[in-house]
Parts: C-alpha cells; structure tokens; sequence
C-alpha cells in the first residue's frame, strides 16, 4: 500500500518535520503570550501613547492574512536584502500575528473580573499594582484558558502557512515527498495523520487544563 | 479615557498626572523613534525611489488588483453561502440524540477543525486531477476545501448558541405542543443565531483572510495577483505586497467597522420574529 510505501521510504523527513512543526509552534506561542501581556497591559495601562500603539498594532494584525504577514515577512523583506534565518522569522511573523489575538483575549479576560471586586480591593486601599497582581491577574488568567487553547492550537495549524514558503516543516515535507514519488494521496493522508497526533493530543490536554483551572461562581 | 479602564484606576491627582505626562512624553519618543529605525532601514535600501512605486500610478494595476480582490470576494461569499446552512445541519446531527447521526458530526467536526487549512486545500488540488473523475477550477479547489472547514467552525459556533439558550424556552415550545421541527425553526435557532452574531462575523472575517490560500493553488485571488504583479517587476516586490496587504486591511476593517456597529445595536434591538410565528396579540 502506498501509504506505507511512504511511511517507509519518507519517515524521516516527516519526523524532522513534525519536529520543526513542534518547535514553531512552542516557541511562537511563547513569544505571542509574552507579545500579548504586554500589549494588553499597554492597551487597559493610563498612559495614552501606550494605549494608542497597542490598538492600533491589534488592529492592524486582525485586519490582515496570516499567509499575507508571512509572504511580506519570508518571501519579501529577505529578497530586497533584510534577512534573517528563516525559522526566526518563522518565529517573529507567527508570535507577533498571534500575539494580537493574545492581547485581545487577555483584555477580554480582564473583563471577566466582576467590578465590585476591584472596587473592593481599591476600598481596601490596593495599589494599582498590587490590585493588579492581586486581584486581577490570578482570575483573568485561568478565565483566559479556554481562548488561550484555541489560539494554541490556531498556532499549530498557522506553522502550516510558513511551511508554505519554505520552513521546512510537515507541509514542506509532504509537498517535497510528494512531488518526489507522487503518490499524493497517501502523503497528504501522513500529513494529515501528523497534523491530528500533534493538535488532538494538545485540544485534549487543553481540555482537562481547563476542566482542572475552572472558576466556579 | 475608554471604557474598561475607567473602574481600574481612581481619577488621577495632580503627581500621578504628571507621571502620566512624563510617561506619555517617553513613550511618545520611542514610539517616533522606532518609526524612524524602520524608515531608515528602508531608505537607505532605497525602497522609497519612485521608480519602484511608479507601476501604482498606471491604473490598470488597481484594475488588475481589484480583479483580484473580486475573485477574492467570490470565493469568500460562495464558502460562506455554502457552508452556513450545512453548518446548521451538522450542529443538528451533532446535539442529536441519536448516535448514528451524532457520532459522525462530531468526527468529521473535529477532524476537519484540527487539520490546518492549507493540507487541506493542496490535498485537494493535487488529488482531484489525480483521480481523473473530475476537473476542478483553482476556485471550486479552494471553496470546496474552506467549506469543509468552515462548516465544522460555524457549526461549533451554532451549537454552542443552541446550548447556551435557557432551557426554559426549549420546555416552553414543548408545553406549547411545538414539535422538534418548530422548536427549532421558531424558537431555538433564531435566538441562538441571533446570540451568536457577533462570534459569526469574526468567523466570517478570517473565512475572507483565509481566501488567501488560494496564492498556492494558484486561485487569482488578491495575494496571487501580487505574486504576478511581483514576478512581473521584481524591484517592486516589497510594495505590491505593501499595497495587497493594505487592500486586505482595509476590507477587513470595514468588516470589523460592521461587526462593532453590529453589537452597538443589539441592545437597541430585539430579533424579529421568523416567518409562520403565530401572530399572539399584545396584552394590555
């Protein structure tokens, strides 16, 4: 059968592969969250210039195509000369794209808090800071996880956009494997098969994370 | 000074103002001064020399360009129109009780919600021809791989509606002598789909960026169209997909413009009824 004929023949590059499809998407989800709790802080902060740039970056990174960012930031700048690896910037389009949506996510879990408990950690005559890290933050945060796993695995499925301009990843991989032995269906049927064991396991783990994490009110 | 941040801070005395002031004043400059870095890097590579933005000033360009954007359209609006009602279906099949029609629904939900877009669409531009059973256009490629998946994401989206509805009103139809078919048609379904607007039009923005797959088919859409202007000039590269990207943000946040004056209204107004509702008479 043609798909084990693949399995065979092909095994290591789609082991490589689904290894550089992991480390995407680790390293730009972490980027994106460390991106995003700074942009959010910057986007509910007092300062204005601050709340300014935030939005408008959110905006901005809503507005536009994932696939669009990663042509600009793979395919464009590195032919008119600004270049760097392209897993970094790999890394760099992913975490900033995704980052947006992780400053949104956390203002929307910012939200969540009901008002009179920060009323009541004012009365109690908590600082900003401390009402912040007190208060807001530990509850925000678990209220956050349900999105927080959606974009986790939206990351997962983004790392296939950069495959397409030449991170060398599970759909690079199956792209070469298949114009090297043409057999496409059993190759995109491994692709698939390598996709599902990476974002399956991730939703379900997610799911008991966010079993484990819930407010009850 | 927005909403969400008016309950978080008292209002200021004069030292935190001033804070502020000092605050704004630095984060101001770097701001500037980050702009600038970028503007530098750029000229000095000389990206802002007319002759590489000439080609915009011809207007065949834009014409070419919002060719683009139309078939861009054409494919959104086609996947949307063909994977919404089906999607309705497939969140039926899913919260029914029955395991032979919900057992699928949630496989083939989970299955094609999991798999990145892309795999998808190639697997079907590479297998149609190969199958030789039918011959697709790079348009019927790309809806037909978006369908799948938007079907299994709006069906989500219109379950989660059904399920978040009070049970009283589902007890209430039954009461009333409705059957499963004008509970859903008249009570559950419009009130979920009306609930779940806003999570609708934000799955419909990234159902038009997602059209932008199509640059790998090839499906001339909007990024395609770029990639052939950029073939065609390679100095330009950088601006065409400048400008393709600008085009892009520009419907998009006209959409987002939409979907915020949207919920604005919500509170205003209430559904309307659906056609067939009996008419009951206002009490007094």
């Amino acid at each position: 059968m043609d798909l084990i004929y693949i399995i065979r023949e092909y095994w290591p590059m789609f082991a490589r592969g689904a290894e550089m499809t992991l480390f995407l998407t680790v390293t730009s989800a972490l980027l994106a969250f460390l991106i995003g709790s700074i942009v959010a802080v910057m986007r509910i902060g007092p300062i204005p210039p601050l709340r300014a740039a935030a939005s408008v970056y959110i905006e901005i990174m809503r507005a536009i195509p994932l696939l669009a960012l990663i042509i600009l930031f793979l395919v464009a700048l590195p032919k008119i000369g600004i270049f760097y690896s392209t897993t970094i910037s790999a890394i760099l389009t992913l975490g900033i794209y995704t980052g947006a949506y992780v400053a949104e996510a956390l203002r929307a879990g910012f939200r969540t808090v009901p008002k009179g408990q920060i009323e009541a950690a004012r009365a109690l005559g908590m600082t900003f800071r401390g009402m912040f890290l007190n208060v807001l933050l530990p509850q925000s945060i678990r209220s956050v996880i349900p999105p927080m796993g959606n974009l986790l695995i939206s990351n997962i499925k983004a790392t296939a956009l950069a495959g397409a301009v030449g991170v060398q990843e599970i759909y690079w991989a199956a792209a070469r494997v298949n114009f090297d032995s043409a057999r496409s269906i059993a190759v995109f049927t491994l692709a698939a098969i390598c996709y599902l064991c990476i974002a399956l396991p991730t939703g379900f783990l997610w799911r008991k994370l966010e079993a484990r994490m819930k407010i009850v009110r | 000074m927005s909403k969400d941040s008016n309950f978080l801070f008292d209002d200021m005395g004069p030292r935190a103002k001033r804070r502020v002031r000092i605050g704004s004043a630095i984060a101001t400059l770097l701001i500037i001064w980050s702009l600038w870095v970028i503007y530098n890097r750029l000229e000095s590579n000389g990206q802002f020399e007319g002759r590489r933005w000439a080609l915009f000033t011809h207007h065949g360009t834009w014409l070419f360009l919002l060719g683009g954007l139309g078939n861009t359209m054409l494919a959104a609006v086609l996947t949307a129109c063909i994977s919404f009602p089906l999607s309705i279906l497939m969140a039926l099949a899913r919260l029914s009780k029955n395991p032979i029609l919900s057992k699928p629904a949630v496989a083939f939900v989970e299955f094609f919600r999991s798999m990145p877009l892309v795999i998808l669409i190639l697997f079907i531009a590479v297998t149609a021809p190969a199958s030789g059973i039918f011959k697709m256009s790079g348009l019927w490629v790309l809806v037909t791989g978006m369908t799948m998946y938007y079907i299994s994401v709006f069906s989500e989206v219109v379950r989660a509606g059904i399920i978040s509805l009070p049970s009283g009103q589902r007890e209430a139809a039954k009461a009333l002598g409705m059957d499963y078919k004008q509970t859903m048609r008249l009570v559950e379904l419009p009130q979920a789909l009306y609930a779940m607007t806003p999570a609708i039009m934000s799955q419909l923005l990234f159902l038009v960026q997602d059209t932008s797959i199509g640059y790998i088919i090839p499906y001339e859409e909007l990024l395609r169209r770029g990639r052939d202007i950029e073939s065609y000039l390679p100095i330009s590269i950088l601006q065409t997909y400048l400008v393709v990207t600008l085009v892009y943000a520009i419907v998009s946040l006209s959409m987002l413009a939409l979907t915020n004056r949207i919920e604005r209204n919500r509170n205003i107004s209430t559904p309307r009824a659906p056609k067939g509702t009996p008419k009951v008479a206002a009490s007094a």
